[in-house]
C-alpha cells in the first residue's frame, strides 16, 4: 500500500519532469500539473498494476505513465493523429531528464529528506517560471532550462539581445515577487 | 531619465550574461562599480540569476558535473590532481567543491581529499588566506574533529586539503537511519544522540577557544564513524568564503538549501528588499556586493553566531525535520531566520527540557543564547544523563505549557489548545520586545501588539498545516482561517507577514483541492472545524480545550463552560442560548442566567463525537451530527428529538437547513450528501463515480440536465449517458461514442443533441430521443464539434466546430431531421455557440478572441463584437434574453452584453476557465477550470457565494438544475457531483474568525484561566 507521502511525493517528481520536458509548443497550452494529475490518476487507478516494489520500479512506471499522458495530450493538440517518432522523443526526453533529476537528488548522499528539500526547491521554482507573463517565460525557460546563450534566444524570439537581457532581468524580479508572496493576489 | 535608466540595466545584465555565456564570466566586483547608480538593481539581479541557474544549471542536457557520480576521472572544471595522491573514487560534492576518497602514495594511506572548486576563492589573496586558515585549523588536536593532514595548491592552482578518512556517514545520514531504524525515538537512542551533539558542541568550543568560528555548521558537515563517534569537519573554510568579495560560482542548490537552514538570523541581512544583500545571498555569489552595513553586520558573527547552528541540528535531531523547511522562500521573503517555531507543535512527545535547551539556541537575539558551545554542551549532557537542566523556558510561557496540559493532555493538542502555545509562544517574543518598546512612542507598541497577534495566528496556522502521523492532514481548512486572522492582524505596512500569509493560504487552496483528494478516492475538501462562533449580538465564544469561554466586547464573561472532553464545534442560537457539541458523546445547550452564568439546560445524546450543529433559520429546530453516524433533529424549547434518528453510514461531518427550513442536507465524512425532507425522510445520493463501471478514466465533457429536472445527460470521452437527478449513480450509456464534447436538450425534452471529436480530427454531430434512439447521426464534419446550441423553439440546432487552425458554424434543420447539417460560415475555428433566449442571435466564440453576434433568421451580423482574448471556450445565454456568460482561458468569467458590447462583472479562476452557467432566475452564474474548482457567483456583484467547490482534476462542465437548487459540475476526475447551490449553507467561520480575531491579539493567563486582550490592551501591559 501507499501512502498519501508517497502520492505527494510522486506528484513532486512527475511535476519537475514535466515542467522540464514539455514540450515548448505544448507548453503553452497546458499546464504541466494538469498533466501530472492526470497521470497521477490514472497511476491511482492502476495501482494493482504496479509489478516493482522499488522506488525506482515505481518511478519508471509512473514515468512511463506521465509519457503517454503527455504525448496524449500533445496528440489532442497537434494536427497529426499518430506521430510516433513524437512520441519516442517524448519518452526519451523524459528517461534522460529523469536520469539527470535523480542523480541531481541523489548527489552528495544526502538522506531522503534532504532530496525531498531540493526537489520541493525545483517546484516551487519551475511553478513560478509558468506563471511569468509569456515573454519572460519563453525567456526564462530557454535560458535556464535549456542553457541557451543570450544571442540565441535573440534570433529565436526576433529580439535584440539587449530586449532578452531586459526580459531576463525582469523575468528575475518577477520570480523574486513571485516567490515572495505566493500567488494569493492572483 | 527612467528610460534611460532601464535601457543602462538591460544593456548590463546583457553584457553580464554574454559573457558568462561565453565562459568568462565577468567580475562581478568590477562589474557592479562600473554601474555604481545601478547596484541595487543588479544586485538583485545577480542574486536571482545565481539562484535560479544553481537550481536548473545541473539538470540540463549540458550539465554533467553532478550527474556522473561514478566519475572516474576528474571533473572537467577540476583538470588537475595533487602530485603525490591517487584518486580512489569520488565520494561527495558541495558548494566548495569535492570531497575524493584518495591514497597518498608515499604515506601508503587513504585520505580525504577535498579539492576546491575552481572560481570559489578568486584572487591570489584569497588563496592565501585560505591557506592560512586551513594550516591553522590543521594545528587542532581534538578527539571530534576531523584531523587536517595537509594544505595545498595544485600545479594548476587549485586549492585542496586533505584529512583523516573516515569510515562512517554524514550525521544528517546518521539522523535520517535513526528515525528510520526508530532507533532515535527510543528514551536511550534519544540520549545517545543528544551525548553526540554534547560532544560535537565540545569540538566547537575547542575551536572557538582558538579563535575561529566554523560559520556553516550543518548535519552535512559532521561524519559519524562506524563507532558512533562525531567529526566536525570544515573549520576555517566557512570564514574564508565568507569575507571573500568578488567570488565565482558558488551555485550548486543543494549546498544553499543546506547552508540557508542552518544560517542565524545575524547571518542573513535585515532589509532584503533595498537591494542591499545578505550573506545567504553571499552563498549564491553575491556576497560580492555587499554595502558597508552588511560588512559591518559580519562584525556581530560570534561564537553565539555557531551556538544558533547547533541548536537548528538539535532542532532536526529532536523533530526530524529542518528548522528551515522552505528556505529559498523564506530567503526571498526576508523572513529567514525569524519565529522559531513551536517543537512540540511539530513533534509532540518533545521532552520539553530539549525543547527549552533548543530554543534557547535558537533566541534571536545572539545575547539570548547560551554564553557558550561549552555551557550547551554541559547542558545536553546534563539531560542525558538525567540531572536536572538549568535552562528554564520563561516563566509566562511556562505556565500556558502548565495549563494546556492540565486539560486534555499533551498529545491531544486540539486546534483551540494550540491557540494558547502560539501565545506562549509570542510571550516569548514579547519579552524582549518589551524592553524595546520602552524607548517607542505608544502608538508604536500597539503596531507591535498586532504584529505579536499576527505572528502567533501565523504559528498556529503553521502547527495545523502539519500532517498528522497517519499521514492524514484534516486541519488544512483550519490552517486557512489562520492564515486569514494573521494576515487580517498584520498591519499593512507589514509587507512581509502579509506576503507570508497570502503565499501560505495560495498553498492550501492548491492542497486543499489536489493531493488530499488523489488519495482519499472519494474527493472532498476537508470541512472546517470553527474554533469559535459569533452571537451576532457582541458575543463571541472561543473553545479551549475541555471548556468554551464567552467574551463580550473582546472580555470574558462567566464562568468557563466545562466539558468533560473536548469541544469541537460551538453554535450560538438566535434567542442567544449557547450549543456546543464535542467528544464527550452529545451536544449540550447552555442558557445565560440573570446571575451572569452560563447554565446547562440540556444535553442532546449521541453515541460519539458530535462534530456538527446546525438550526433553522427560524431557530425553532437543531440538528445534530455524530460520528455515530447518526443526525438527529431536536426542537429548540423541549430539546427532545423530532422523528426518527437518522441513519448515515460513516461520520457527519457538517448538518445544513436550506433556508425554507423545510429540508435538511447532511454531509458524511466521505463527501456523501443527503438530503432529509423532514416530514419523510427520503433520501438521495450525491456522487456517481463513472470510472467505476465505465473502468476506465472517462473525462466528463459536458453536463445538460433534462428541462424537467428529472434526468442529466452527461458527454464523456466514452459515450453520452443520461443519469438520474435523484440518485445518479443510477444511470445508463444512451450513445456509445468517443470524445462526446457538448450536449443539448430540446426546450421541452423531446429529443437531444451531442456532438464531439471523432477518429483523424473530424467531428460527429449526433441527435437521440428521450429513449435513447437515434434519430441523426452524421460522421464526417471536417473539424470536431466544440459546442452545439439548441434554439428557444427547437427548430434548429447550431454547431460549432475547431481544430485549432480551422473551423465553422453548421445549423442542423431539426424539422427535416435526415438532412445533414449545413455551414453558415466557414474559416475561423469557433469554440463556443449560444442562442440568446429570445432566440433572436446566435452569438460564436471565436479563435482569435472574439465573440460574435448573428441574426438567427437573417444570419447577418448583428449587435456589437465583443472581444474576449484569448479565447471563449464556453458560452452560455442569460435569461435575460440579451446577455450571455462567456469563460476563457484566461480564467476570467465575464457576463457580456450583446447589444452594447460591455461586460459586467467580471471573476477569475486561477487557470483556464473551461466550463460556465448561469441560474434559471439569473442571480447565479457558475463556472469551472484548470483550478479544479466549481465557483459560483453573485451574477450582480463580484461576490463568490460560498465557498468554491472541489474537483480532483479540471472541471470540465457545470450546470444548473432548472430549479436552480443544484449545482452539477463534471471533470476529468471521472466524476459528475451535485451539490446544493451555496446560499443555502449556513456556516462561514472564516467570517466569524475574523470578527473574533479582530477584537483579540494575545490571551494571558488570570489564575489558571486565559484573558484575551484586544490590540490596544496588550499593548499597554
Amino acid at each position: 500500500m501507499t501512502d498519501s507521502s508517497d502520492w505527494e511525493a510522486d506528484r513532486g517528481y512527475l511535476l519537475v519532469l514535466a515542467r522540464l520536458r514539455l514540450p515548448g509548443w505544448l507548453r503553452a497550452k497546458v499546464e504541466a500539473s494538469d498533466v501530472v494529475q492526470q497521470a497521477l490518476l490514472k497511476a491511482h487507478a492502476r495501482a494493482g498494476q504496479l509489478r516493482a516494489n522499488t522506488a525506482e520500479g515505481r518511478r519508471a512506471w509512473l514515468r512511463q505513465i506521465l509519457a503517454n499522458v503527455i504525448a496524449d495530450t500533445a496528440r489532442r493538440f497537434s494536427a497529426d493523429a499518430r506521430d510516433a517518432d513524437r512520441d519516442q522523443a517524448i519518452r526519451h526526453a523524459l528517461d534522460e531528464s529523469s536520469a539527470r533529476l535523480e542523480a541531481y537528488l541523489a548527489a552528495d548522499q544526502s538522506p531522503p529528506s534532504e532530496r525531498m528539500n531540493r526537489l520541493d526547491e525545483l517546484l516551487k521554482l519551475t511553478a513560478a517560471i509558468a506563471r511569468l507573463p509569456p515573454d519572460q517565460r519563453t525567456a526564462v525557460e530557454l535560458k535556464h532550462l535549456e542553457g541557451w546563450p543570450v544571442d540565441r534566444i535573440a534570433v529565436e524570439m526576433g529580439k535584440s539581445a539587449e530586449a532578452v537581457g531586459g526580459l531576463l532581468r525582469r523575468g528575475m524580479a518577477t520570480l523574486r515577487t513571485d516567490l515572495t508572496e505566493g500567488s494569493a493576489d492572483g | 531619465m527612467a528610460d534611460d535608466r532601464e535601457t543602462r540595466l538591460d544593456r548590463a545584465c546583457t553584457d553580464f550574461m554574454r559573457a558568462t555565456d561565453a565562459g568568462r564570466p565577468p567580475d562581478r566586483a568590477a562589474w557592479l562599480t562600473a554601474h555604481p547608480d545601478l547596484t541595487a538593481e543588479l544586485s538583485d539581479f545577480l542574486a536571482g540569476y545565481g539562484a535560479v541557474e544553481g537550481l536548473l544549471a545541473p539538470l540540463r542536457d549540458d550539465a554533467n558535473a553532478t550527474v556522473d557520480r561514478q566519475a572516474t576521472v576528474a571533473d572537467p572544471e577540476m583538470p588537475t590532481f595533487p602530485e603525490g595522491y591517487e584518486l580512489i573514487e569520488r565520494l561527495a560534492s558541495g558548494g566548495m567543491g569535492v570531497v575524493y576518497r584518495a591514497r597518498q602514495v608515499e604515506l601508503k594511506r587513504e585520505v580525504a581529499l577535498k579539492m576546491i572548486r575552481a572560481g570559489v576563492l578568486a584572487g591570489d589573496s584569497a588563496v592565501q588566506r585560505f591557506r592560512m586558515e586551513a594550516e591553522a585549523a590543521a594545528g587542532f588536536k581534538h578527539p571530534h574533529i576531523v584531523p587536517v593532514y595537509a594544505v595545498g595548491v595544485t600545479a594548476s592552482g587549485q586549492p585542496f586539503f586533505s584529512m583523516e578518512l573516515i569510515d562512517g556517514s554524514t550525521l544528517s545520514k546518521w539522523l535520517d537511519d535513526g528515525r528510520t531504524s526508530g532507533r532515535l525515538c527510543t528514551e536511550a537512542g534519544l540520549r545517545e544522540a543528544v551525548r553526540l551533539l554534547a560532544a560535537v558542541s565540545r569540538a566547537v568550543h575547542y575551536a572557538h577557544q582558538r579563535g575561529f568560528l566554523h560559520r556553516d555548521l550543518k548535519p552535512a558537515n559532521v561524519l559519524v564513524d562506524t563507532a558512533g563517534v562525531p567529526h566536525v569537519t570544515d573549520f576555517g573554510l566557512a570564514k574564508r568564503i565568507g569575507d571573500r568579495p568578488g567570488d565565482g560560482q558558488l551555485t550548486e542548490s543543494g549546498e544553499l538549501v543546506r547552508t540557508l537552514a542552518y544560517l542565524a538570523p545575524e547571518q542573513i541581512g535585515e532589509r532584503p528588499n533595498d537591494g542591499a544583500l545578505t550573506e545567504a545571498g553571499g552563498v549564491v555569489g553575491t556576497l560580492a556586493y555587499m554595502g558597508p552595513e552588511q560588512a559591518r553586520g559580519a562584525d556581530r558573527l560570534t561564537t553565539a553566531t555557531d551556538v544558533y547552528a547547533l541548536g537548528a541540528i538539535l532542532f532536526l535531531t529532536l523533530t526530524g525535520r529542518p528548522l528551515r523547511p522552505e528556505p529559498l522562500r523564506e530567503l526571498m521573503a526576508g523572513t529567514l531566520g525569524r519565529t522559531p517555531p513551536s517543537l512540540r507543535s511539530i513533534a509532540p512527545a518533545v521532552d520539553r527540557d530539549l525543547e527549552a535547551i533548543c530554543l534557547k539556541c535558537l533566541a534571536e537575539e545572539p545575547a539570548g543564547r547560551f554564553g557558550s558551545a561549552e555551557a550547551l554542551a554541559d547542558e545536553l549532557d546534563r539531560w542525558a544523563a538525567g540531572q536536572p537542566i538549568r535552562t528554564r523556558p520563561p516563566r509566562l510561557a511556562r505556565r500556558v505549557w502548565l495549563w494546556v496540559r492540565r486539560r486534555p493532555g499533551p498529545a491531544a493538542l486540539t486546534a483551540a489548545s494550540v491557540i494558547l502555545v502560539a501565545v506562549g509562544v509570542g510571550l516569548v517574543t514579547w519579552k524582549w520586545r518589551d524592553e524595546l518598546a520602552a524607548k517607542e512612542v505608544a502608538q508604536d507598541k500597539e503596531r507591535k501588539a498586532q504584529i505579536e497577534g499576527s505572528r502567533s495566528a501565523a504559528v498556529v496556522a503553521r502547527s495545523l498545516m502539519e500532517p498528522e502521523a497517519d499521514g492524514d492532514n484534516r486541519e488544512l481548512g483550519n490552517a486557512a482561517l489562520w492564515w486569514v486572522r494573521s494576515f487580517e492582524l498584520a498591519p499593512v505596512s507589514e509587507v512581509e507577514f502579509r506576503a507570508t500569509a497570502r503565499a501560505n493560504l495560495a498553498a492550501l487552496a492548491d492542497r486543499l483541492h489536489t493531493l488530499q483528494t488523489v488519495r482519499a478516492g472519494t474527493p472532498f475538501p476537508p470541512s472546517v472545524v470553527p474554533v469559535g462562533a459569533d452571537s451576532g449580538d457582541g458575543r463571541t465564544a472561543v473553545i479551549g480545550g475541555h471548556s468554551v469561554r464567552v467574551l463580550e466586547g473582546g472580555r470574558l464573561v462567566g464562568k468557563p463552560l466545562e466539558h468533560s472532553d473536548l469541544v469541537r464545534v460551538v453554535v450560538f442560537l438566535p434567542d442567544g442560548r449557547l450549543l456546543t457539541g464535542g467528544d464527550d458523546h452529545g451536544a449540550r445547550v447552555w442558557t445565560y442566567t440573570p446571575e451572569n452564568r452560563w447554565e446547562q439546560a440540556a444535553k442532546l445524546d449521541h453515541q460519539e463525537y458530535v462534530r456538527a450543529i446546525a438550526f433553522s433559520p427560524d431557530g425553532r429546530l437543531v440538528a445534530t451530527g455524530g460520528a455515530d453516524g447518526a443526525a438527529q433533529v431536536w426542537d429548540t424549547v423541549s430539546f427532545r428529538r423530532v422523528g426518527q434518528l437518522l441513519p448515515h453510514t460513516g461520520w457527519v461531518e457538517r448538518v445544513a437547513f436550506t433556508a425554507d427550513g423545510t429540508e435538511l442536507t447532511t454531509t458524511t465524512a466521505d463527501g456523501t450528501e443527503r438530503v432529509w425532507a423532514l416530514s419523510a425522510a427520503a433520501r438521495y445520493d450525491r456522487v456517481v463515480s463513472l470510472k467505476a463501471d465505465a473502468k476506465t478514466n472517462a473525462d466528463v465533457f459536458t453536463l445538460a440536465p433534462t428541462p424537467d429536472g428529472r434526468a442529466v445527460y452527461a458527454g464523456t470521452e466514452i459515450g453520452v449517458y443520461r443519469m438520474s437527478a435523484t440518485d445518479p449513480a443510477n444511470s445508463e450509456k444512451v450513445l456509445p461514442v468517443v470524445k462526446a464534447w457538448s450536449v443539448a436538450v430540446h426546450p421541452r425534452g423531446d429529443w437531444v443533441a451531442a456532438g464531439g471529436q471523432a477518429k483523424e480530427d473530424t467531428g460527429w454531430y449526433a441527435a437521440f430521443d428521450s429513449q435513447g434512439k437515434v434519430i441523426a447521426r452524421f460522421d464526417n464534419l471536417p473539424q470536431p464539434v466544440r459546442a452545439v446550441a439548441v434554439s428557444p423553439d427547437g427548430s434548429r440546432v447550431f454547431i460549432a466546430t475547431a481544430t485549432t487552425e480551422k473551423g465553422g458554424i453548421w445549423v442542423w434543420d431539426a424539422t427535416n431531421r435526415g438532412n445533414e447539417p449545413k455551414p453558415l460560415e466557414e474559416g475561423l475555428p469557433t469554440w463556443g455557440v449560444t442562442i440568446t433566449r429570445n432566440g433572436r442571435r446566435y452569438v460564436v466564440s471565436e479563435g482569435d478572441g472574439l465573440i460574435r453576434s448573428w441574426d438567427t433568421d437573417s444570419r447577418q451580423p448583428t449587435g456589437a463584437t465583443i472581444r474576449h482574448p484569448p479565447r471563449a471556450v464556453a458560452l452560455t445565454a442569460h435569461p435575460d434574453g440579451r446577455r450571455i456568460a462567456a469563460a476563457g482561458t484566461d480564467g476570467l468569467v465575464r457576463l457580456w452584453d450583446t447589444d452594447s458590447g460591455q461586460s459586467g462583472t467580471v471573476w477569475e479562476h486561477r487557470g483556464a476557465a473551461w466550463a460556465v452557467a448561469v441560474s434559471p432566475d439569473g442571480n447565479r452564474v457558475v463556472s469551472g477550470g484548470r483550478d479544479r474548482c466549481v465557483r459560483v457567483w453573485d451574477a450582480n456583484s463580484e461576490r463568490a457565494v460560498g465557498p468554491p467547490l472541489g474537483h480532483a482534476a479540471v472541471v470540465w462542465a457545470v450546470a444548473f438544475s432548472p430549479d436552480g437548487r443544484w449545482v452539477w459540475s463534471g471533470s476529468e476526475d471521472g466524476t459528475v457531483r451535485r451539490r446544493l447551490s451555496p446560499p443555502t449553507t449556513i456556516d462561514v467561520p472564516d467570517d466569524r474568525l475574523r470578527r473574533w480575531a479582530e477584537r483579540t491579539t494575545g490571551l494571558t493567563l488570570d489564575g489558571d484561566r486565559p484573558r484575551p486582550h484586544t490590540p490596544a490592551e496588550w499593548a499597554s501591559r
